[in-house]
C-alpha cells in the first residue's frame, strides 16, 4: 500500500510532466502553421514550373535523359527517406522506418542495386541496428527547412544520376494531409512524369506563339527548368515532412496532455479514499480509546 | 494589356498588376520589356530585376538568382528562385559575401567548380548590395 506522501508526490510528478507536453503541443501548433504556410505558398511556383516543362518539352519536341520514358526497366534506384530528428510524435518515424524497409524487401527481387539517403536521426538509428547503411545522411531538418539544403540533396542526387548510377531516385515520406491526418508515401521525383499536367489539351491552342524565341536553344532551358523542378519537389517532401511532423507531435502531446490529465484525476481519487480511510482508522483508535477509559 | 506577375517559392511577389516597364536580367544580358515585346522564353541570371507600375508608379527593385521569364502578349509572367526587395537584404552580409568571393576568384590556383560557384555567389552579392543601396539605375 503506497503512502499519502508517495501518492502526493506522483501527482506532482504526472502534473509537471502535463506542463511540459501542453508546452510541447503549443510549440508544435506554432510550428505546424509555419510550415503549413509553406506548402501552401509554394504550390504556384512548383505548378507553373511542372507546366512549363511539360509545354516545351510537348510543343518543342525536346527529349531529355530527366525526362520520362516509354519504355524502361529501371535497376537501379536512390531512395530518399524523409524522417525527423526528434521523438515524442508518435508514429511520425514508426511509421516511415517500417515502410521503408518493408518497400527495401519487396525491391530487392526487382532491382539490382538500392541506395538510401537518409534525412533525419531517427530513421538513421532505425536502420543501423538492421545494418544497413545510407550512402548519405543528413540532419537539422527541424530547425529550419531551408531551400538550399533541399537544392543541395537535390544537386547531388541529380548529378549521380545523370552519370548514370541510379535509373530511378523516389522519396518516402509523410504526406501532410491534416494536423491529425498523415500518410506515409512513396513517389517517383526521377525521371520526371509530365504526362497530363501541361497547360492544353489537344483540341485547344497551344500556350506557345509559333514565333516565340527561347533564349537559350528549347534543350538547354529545359534542363535548367527540369534541374529546378527536382530540388522544388525535394523542398516540397520536405515541407511536407516536417508539417506532419509538427502534426503528428501535436497529436501525440495533446494526447498524452489528456492521458496526464486522467492519471491524476485517478491519483487524486485513491488518495481521497487512503486520507479519508487514515481519518476514520485515527478517530476509531480515539473512540476505542475513550470507551476503554471510560469502561 | 501588359501584366507581370512574379511567383517565387515562399510568395506570390506581384500578382498580375499593370505595368509600364519590366526589366529583367536575362540569360544574353538584360531586357527591358515594354508593351508589344515579341513573345519570349528565357532563363533569368543573377541580377536586378526591376518594374514599373502603370501611371507613373514607383519603381520597383528585387535581387533574384535564378528564374525564368515567359513574354506572352497579355504580358509578362516571371519564375523566381528568389526575390528579396531592400528590406529582406542585409548589406553587411552581402558585403562579406562579396569580398570572400572576389578574394577566392582572384586566387590563381582555385578550382574551376569553386570559381564557378563563387562566380554566381559574387553576382548574387552585387546585386543584393545593388538593390539595398539604390544603385541599380
Amino acid at each position: 500500500m503506497p503512502s499519502l506522501k508517495d501518492i502526493r508526490s506522483r501527482i506532482d510528478s504526472t502534473k509537471n510532466t502535463q506542463k511540459i507536453t501542453s508546452a510541447l503541443k503549443l510549440v508544435s501548433a506554432a510550428k505546424l502553421r509555419r510550415a503549413q504556410h509553406n506548402i501552401v505558398n509554394l504550390r504556384p511556383y512548383a505548378k507553373s514550373l511542372l507546366t512549363l516543362i511539360a509545354d516545351v518539352a510537348e510543343t518543342q519536341k525536346v527529349e531529355h535523359k530527366l525526362l520520362a520514358q516509354p519504355t524502361e526497366d529501371p535497376k537501379s534506384i536512390l531512395m530518399i527517406v524523409l524522417a525527423s530528428d526528434r521523438g515524442l510524435c508518435g508514429s511520425f518515424n514508426a511509421g516511415i522506418c517500417k515502410f521503408t524497409e518493408q518497400k527495401l524487401s519487396e525491391m530487392k527481387s526487382q532491382y539490382d542495386k538500392v541506395d538510401l539517403i537518409f534525412v533525419g536521426r531517427r530513421v538513421k538509428d532505425y536502420f543501423a541496428r538492421r545494418k544497413v547503411d545510407p550512402v548519405e545522411y543528413i540532419t537539422g531538418l527541424d530547425k529550419d527547412i531551408s531551400y538550399e539544403l533541399a537544392a543541395d540533396v537535390a544537386q547531388k542526387a541529380i548529378k549521380a544520376y545523370e552519370k548514370g548510377h541510379y535509373d530511378e531516385v523516389k522519396i518516402v515520406y509523410n504526406e501532410f494531409k491534416s494536423a491529425i491526418a498523415q500518410d506515409v508515401v512513396c513517389e517517383r521525383l526521377l525521371p520526371v512524369d509530365t504526362d497530363g499536367v501541361n497547360s492544353f489539351d489537344n483540341d485547344e491552342e497551344p500556350r506557345f506563339a509559333k514565333d516565340l524565341i527561347f533564349e537559350p536553344a528549347p534543350e538547354k532551358i529545359i534542363d535548367e527548368l527540369l534541374n529546378k523542378h527536382f530540388a522544388v519537389q525535394v523542398y516540397r517532401c520536405m515541407s511536407e515532412s516536417v508539417a506532419s511532423e509538427h502534426g503528428a507531435r501535436m497529436t501525440a502531446m495533446e494526447n498524452s496532455t489528456k492521458n496526464a490529465g486522467e492519471l491524476i484525476k485517478g491519483l487524486t481519487t485513491t488518495y481521497n479514499k487512503l486520507r479519508q480511510a487514515s481519518i476514520t482508522k485515527e478517530l476509531i483508535e480515539i473512540t476505542t480509546g475513550a470507551e476503554a477509559l471510560n469502561g | 494589356m501588359f501584366a507581370l506577375t512574379i511567383v517565387t517559392p515562399t510568395k506570390i511577389l506581384v500578382n498580375g498588376a499593370e505595368m509600364e516597364e519590366v526589366f529583367v536580367p536575362a540569360h544574353r544580358g538584360e531586357l527591358d520589356i515594354y508593351p508589344g515585346h515579341a513573345p519570349l522564353l528565357s532563363t533569368l541570371t543573377e541580377g536586378v530585376l526591376r518594374y514599373r507600375l502603370k501611371d507613373g508608379g514607383k519603381e520597383e527593385a528585387v535581387a533574384i538568382s535564378w528564374g525564368y521569364v515567359e513574354i506572352t502578349p497579355g504580358g509578362v509572367q516571371i519564375l523566381a528562385e528568389t526575390a528579396e526587395s531592400k528590406k529582406d537584404i542585409d548589406l553587411q552580409r552581402a558585403e562579406d559575401a562579396l569580398s570572400k568571393a572576389i578574394e577566392i576568384l582572384e586566387n590563381p590556383n582555385a578550382q574551376p567548380e569553386d570559381v564557378e560557384k563563387y562566380h554566381h555567389k559574387r553576382r548574387r552579392a552585387e546585386a543584393r548590395i545593388a538593390v539595398s543601396k539604390d544603385e541599380f539605375q
